[in-house]
């Protein structure tokens, strides 16, 4: 610059003008910091500094083309001063325009090439967009300049993601060319004994991997290089064994380990795997016999399930490592008795060798019964006992225990064995066929031992302890579900949120209890209930993706748009704040070294960036926004109107990954055997139903964002790429045909997918219409108009009509929450449905208010004036359907309460009380009606508003 | 069920059976991909046989001249994976690891009422070094003890003579 002379002396005044700029950034206040930009400019003038600030605070206030018409001036300078640049980095990083950064840095670096300060940056930008190439380039030359070991790292570490990310993905002679190009570079190191840090050593070894150059790996390991790692040197070389099929390493190495660690599971597989690769290649080769005479024993190779059998044996009466009880032997037997069968099938080996499964259960038991996890573990095993056998075992567990209908768990120890036992029973399938009555009385039956266990065994317990009693109400909430299943009525809800809420009362951090309610809340259709559970489960930062899902997408089909829109925000921020810093996170890992991280890093950005619930957030929120539209102005603020792609354009469907964490919902039904939920048929069928839905939906957002930034696009193309949108949304809907509403088999899985529902809903008849009506509007075609109107108002009609029937007839329902539910999800599809027809309205008046201004069209104002009238003519129309539709609602917030109850005093509530005397819980009673109740009227009143709100604006609009 | 490897990155996507538990912390993501980043020997998880995550330590190194130490940033256990010694075990891993980097300490801050972990510390060597006052905010907010064990690099044991006075939050280094 200029004034460099004078720098030093300079700096400290610049600072001090500047600072205020950056105070009125870091608080937000955009508005003021340009202000002060101004006052700085005025003085000096040419100041860039002060004017980049400028463009960034002019971008963070909105104004987009305001801040890059300030960039591209400042651009043109060529500019090297790192301060400015920085802020300049900052504008085209929130502009997403990554690659302007590395320009920057080119011609800075040509203004002032020896800053090594300028190639850091530069390097770090091409970090930043994933261009490895240039990365390479640019940390070489950055070597080159100051010769440091890490800047040398990075020109290593930028090949192999070439090889392995990048071009050489799909040219295998390129991968194999750069990575032993990568090779060679640390050779070098090596050879001038310049290789030192871990990072370093942890590089070499990965470049060596992906050439899969195992045993070298495994002399770096054995070498000095291996004593500067700090990660566990015989795990590490395990896997590396493994590559390379060294079983009879593998297994003298794992027994070692073991030996000195019984307890280390990934140990014991690494084990197995190998006695049973060397048995099944040794029968093979006929056995050759070792001589076993002088060889400790711990060299010696088990390559038989009997040798293996005898070392478990060992290490079990050994006994425990540093007094704690150990699972890991006794775990190992189920995984030798398993592999062998799977080897064997059908013959009795396992048998012979380890005696009956069943008493490897009991014994099991009888270690760790008092254990939550024995659960669990012994779920893997389970499929080693077919049904009947499953069952038997069971009954001899609860034996076991000792607790029958006439006693009680004596200490807290008995009452875990007995929760071990009964969970351990519903996963053999005891309960699968049980009478409704005999579920009821198992139900009391659990409630008496939860409140014997918590007055017991609860009282001295802090309130942060998981109380153990607890367990007792999970399951009964689980066999009320059951009973709803097979009863079909809300009843057994009701009394397991009475017994949840109980329970919750005593134990106020209990997750598990709250991830019940959750679920129950919703499938009773109340999102402001399920809202105050969530509200309490503190769901933050990423847990907005795995576990945001369950009540999010819940929230706009219970009616509750209100809340669904400040979720909404919530969670769309969090992804884009987060899928932005992400490449900090790189930068980061270049900077510490952890190389290894780096791969993992950018999968997981990529897995972050294509969340399923991301995309269907996101196109859920423009929906609410339609239905959150009151006046004219905000119609045109929408956000949609920014987008300058198409939604179904930005999504990317073949990549959407469904990140939504199954195992935090316990659960103990026998399906749960069967593996993992995630990988069940019905867990795969309702993602697929759900990402059907996600694509109806956004291709009728595209059809709305077509119709509503009709004048933005080119005059010829304008109709066009509406009749499009339309004709591929109207496809997605006939393909998906009738969809039949699956079946909510368990407690632990996620809740129905929408899809049924939402076919049902006119958005069809009424939407498409209304399109229809938006097209003749366009080309003027005035027949056309009157009668794709008068189908409008049919079908605008019919929904209003279907919708009011089926309110009024609520109150005569046999089961008023279940009638409840599917009515007011139905009604908020209505409402969805209204709002967008609203939405069409105005379209239809701009472009007629467009044509009378005579912009084109030439002289056609008859034919306008009586279009114009039709459209009057529809708007009245929607707007009385409206008025009917909100006097339907009406009764349903005031009245209601005492009338529902009283209802459900005959129907309902008898059989309740009883089974709420009965379970000691009385006092509760009725309130649970209350809430839902209260809840039911707040949201219909929400709704209500809305209407109001949609028949004021279709007032301005006629 | 000791076996420990590396946190990753997926693992945040599924640790919510030990992260919803009240004493433990769900942080932003940056506050753990800087420590993968930085430090991502020190943050290690550890599996059960059905593939839950059970607990996982987190921690760094850090401090000049004889203040070297390894830190516990997050030590937790899911509720149904308690008193099975895995607390212990991931205590122990973080200590191998500090010796290693030849640290003359390990340390951590605790709840003044997180009477398990304190007791646990306590039988696992540890020793309560100072009081810091409200710590930890919140309502109200509550003070934190700094425990420490000395690793073998301190030879004298100089590092855990305990200070008799408590220190405020802003007066730790
Ligand atoms: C503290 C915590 C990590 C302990 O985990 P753990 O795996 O159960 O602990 P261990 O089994 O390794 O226990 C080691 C020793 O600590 C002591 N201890 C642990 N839990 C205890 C308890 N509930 N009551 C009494 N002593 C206990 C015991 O001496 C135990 O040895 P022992 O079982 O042979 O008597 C776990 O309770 C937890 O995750 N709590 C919530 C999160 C938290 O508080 N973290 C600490 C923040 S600094």
């Amino acid at each position: 610059m200029s004034y460099k002379g004078a720098h030093v002396q300079d700096s400290c005044v610049l600072e001090r003008r500047l600072r205020p700029i950056y105070d009125w950034l870091d608080a937000g206040n955009y508005k003021k910091a340009i202000q002060e930009c101004d006052k700085v400019l005025k003085k000096s003038p040419n100041l860039d500094r002060a004017l980049a600030l400028k463009a960034l605070s002019l971008l963070r206030s909105g104004k987009e083309s305001s801040c890059i018409t300030i960039l591209d001036s400042l651009t043109e300078k060529q500019l090297a001063d790192d301060a400015i640049l920085q802020v300049m980095t900052m504008c085209y990083r929130e502009l997403q325009q990554l690659e302007k950064v590395s320009q920057l840095y080119e011609v800075a670096l040509k203004v002032d090439p020896t800053n090594e300060e300028l190639h850091t940056h530069l390097f770090m930008s091409y970090v930043r967009s994933s261009d490895f190439k240039q990365q390479q380039k640019a940390a070489m030359a950055l070597y080159k300049l100051v010769p440091k070991n890490p800047y040398y790292c990075w020109a290593v570490m930028s090949a192999l993601l070439q090889a392995i990310r990048g071009e050489g993905v799909d040219h295998p002679k390129k991968k194999s060319l750069l990575l032993s190009l990568a090779e060679r570079m640390i050779d070098k190191l090596i050879q001038e004994n310049k290789l030192e840090a871990e990072q370093e050593v942890q590089l070499y070894i990965m470049v060596l991997e992906a050439q899969e150059k195992y045993d070298k790996v495994l002399e770096v390991l054995d070498s000095n290089f291996g004593t500067k790692l700090s990660g566990d040197l015989p795990q590490l070389r395990l896997v590396y064994l493994k590559h390379l099929n060294r079983w009879p390493d593998i297994n003298v190495l794992c027994k070692k380990i073991l030996s000195e660690s019984v307890d280390r599971w990934q140990i014991w597989l690494s084990y197995l795997k190998s006695v049973f690769e060397l048995y099944i290649s040794n029968n093979h080769s006929n056995n050759h016999q070792q001589d076993l005479a002088d060889v400790p024993d711990l060299d010696v190779v088990d390559d038989t399930p009997e040798k293996a059998h005898e070392f478990i044996c060992k290490l079990v009466e050994n006994g425990s490592d540093n007094g704690f009880l150990m699972r890991g032997p006794y775990l190992a037997r189920f995984e030798l008795c398993k592999q062998m069968r799977e080897l064997n099938k059908g013959d009795e080996s396992a048998e012979c060798l380890l005696g009956d499964p069943m008493e490897l259960f009991i014994e099991y038991f009888r270690k760790f019964g008092h254990k939550p996890c024995c659960v669990s573990d012994l779920r893997e095993y389970l499929e080693l006992l077919d049904g009947e056998r499953r069952l038997e075992m069971a009954g001899k567990l609860i034996r076991e225990v000792g607790i029958t209908s006439t006693n009680i768990p004596q200490t807290e120890q008995q009452m875990q064995r007995h929760i071990c036992a009964l969970q351990l029973s519903r996963l053999c399938g005891s309960h699968a066929n049980l009478s409704a009555e005999l579920i009821k009385a198992l139900v009391t039956a659990l409630s008496y031992h939860y409140l014997h266990g918590h007055q017991e065994y609860g009282a001295k317990l802090l309130s942060t302890d998981q109380a153990p009693a607890d367990a007792y109400t999970l399951l009964g909430a689980h066999f009320l579900y059951d009973l709803h299943r097979m009863t079909g009525t809300s009843q057994p809800l009701l009394l397991a949120i009475v017994l949840l809420k109980y329970t919750l009362k005593n134990s106020p951090c209990n997750f598990h209890l709250k991830l019940l309610l959750l679920r129950l809340y919703h499938i009773l259709g109340s999102g402001l209930n399920a809202q105050t559970i969530y509200d309490s489960l503190d769901i933050k930062h990423l847990q907005f993706d795995s576990m945001g899902y369950a009540h999010c997408s819940m929230l706009s089909s219970s009616g509750n748009f209100g809340l669904a829109s400040t979720l909404f925000d919530t969670t769309v921020k969090f992804f884009i704040t987060n899928y932005k810093d992400s490449s900090d996170h790189l930068t980061f890992s270049y900077k510490y070294g952890s190389f290894s991280k780096l791969s993992e890093f950018m999968n997981f950005q990529e897995r972050l960036g294509c969340s399923f619930h991301y995309a269907n957030t996101l196109v859920e929120k423009h929906f609410v926004s339609f239905v959150h539209c009151n006046t004219i102005e905000q119609v045109w603020a929408l956000d949609i109107l920014n987008n300058s792609k198409y939604m179904s354009e930005t999504i990317n469907w073949d990549k959407l990954i469904i990140n939504h964490n199954y195992n935090v919902y316990v659960s103990w039904d026998p399906e749960r055997i069967n593996g993992p939920i995630e990988e069940w048929k019905e867990t795969k069928d309702h993602n697929e139903r759900d990402s059907k839905l996600l694509y109806i939906k956004c291709t009728l957002l595209d059809c709305m964002q077509s119709a509503l930034s009709i004048f933005k696009a080119p005059e010829h193309r304008r109709i066009d790429q509406l009749k499009a949108k339309v004709v591929a949304w109207k496809e997605t809907i006939k393909g998906n045909g009738v969809v039949e509403d699956s079946e909510h088999k368990l407690l632990c899985m996620r809740l129905l997918s929408k899809l049924g529902s939402y076919m049902r809903a006119p958005y069809l008849q009424v939407l498409g219409a209304m399109f229809d009506v938006v097209e003749a509007v366009y080309i003027d075609d005035m027949e056309q108009c009157t009668q794709v109107i008068a189908i409008t108002k049919e079908a605008v009609k019919a929904m209003t009509s279907d919708i009011c029937e089926a309110l009024t007839g609520e109150s005569k329902s046999p089961d008023v929450y279940i009638t409840r539910k599917v009515n007011l999800e139905h009604l908020s599809y209505v409402i969805e449905i209204l709002s967008n027809v609203s939405l069409l309205c105005l379209v239809c008046w701009e472009i007629i208010k467009n044509s009378q201004c005579g912009a084109s069209k030439k002289a056609k104002k008859k034919v306008d004036n009586s279009t114009r009238e039709s459209i009057t003519n529809l708007v009245m129309c929607v707007k009385e359907e409206i008025t009917k539709l909100d006097e339907v609602l009406k009764p349903h917030t005031n009245e209601l309460t005492p009338l529902i109850v009283s209802k459900m005093g005959s129907t309902i509530f008898d059989d309740l009380n009883e089974q709420l005397t009965a379970m000691n819980l009385s006092e509760e009673e009725g309130s649970v009606a209350d809430i839902l109740t209260k809840a039911y009227a707040v949201t219909i009143k929400e709704l209500r508003t809305v209407l109001k709100t949609k028949s004021k604006f279709l007032s301005c609009i006629s | 069920m000791t076996t420990l490897r590396p946190f990753t990155c997926d693992d945040m996507y599924k640790f919510n059976n030990v992260n919803l538990d009240p004493l433990t912390e769900t942080y932003g993501l940056s506050f753990y991909m800087q420590y993968l980043a930085h430090w991502p020997e020190y943050f290690q998880v550890a599996e059960s046989p059905s593939g839950d995550i059970m607990g996982y330590i987190m921690g760094k190194a850090e401090g000049h001249g004889d203040n070297w130490h390894g830190h516990v940033t997050a030590l937790t256990v899911s509720p149904d994976y308690r008193r099975l010694g895995l607390a212990a075990s991931l205590m122990n891993f973080l200590e191998d690891v500090s010796e290693r980097k030849r640290a003359y300490f390990v340390d951590l801050f605790v709840r003044v009422s997180n009477k398990v972990a304190i007791n646990m510390y306590n039988n696992l060597g540890y020793i309560v070094y100072r009081t810091v006052l409200e710590y930890y905010s919140g309502d109200p907010d509550e003070d934190a003890y700094d425990m420490r064990k000395a690793c073998s690099r301190d030879v004298k044991q100089k590092s855990v003579i305990p200070l008799t006075h408590p220190v405020r939050p802003e007066d730790i280094d």
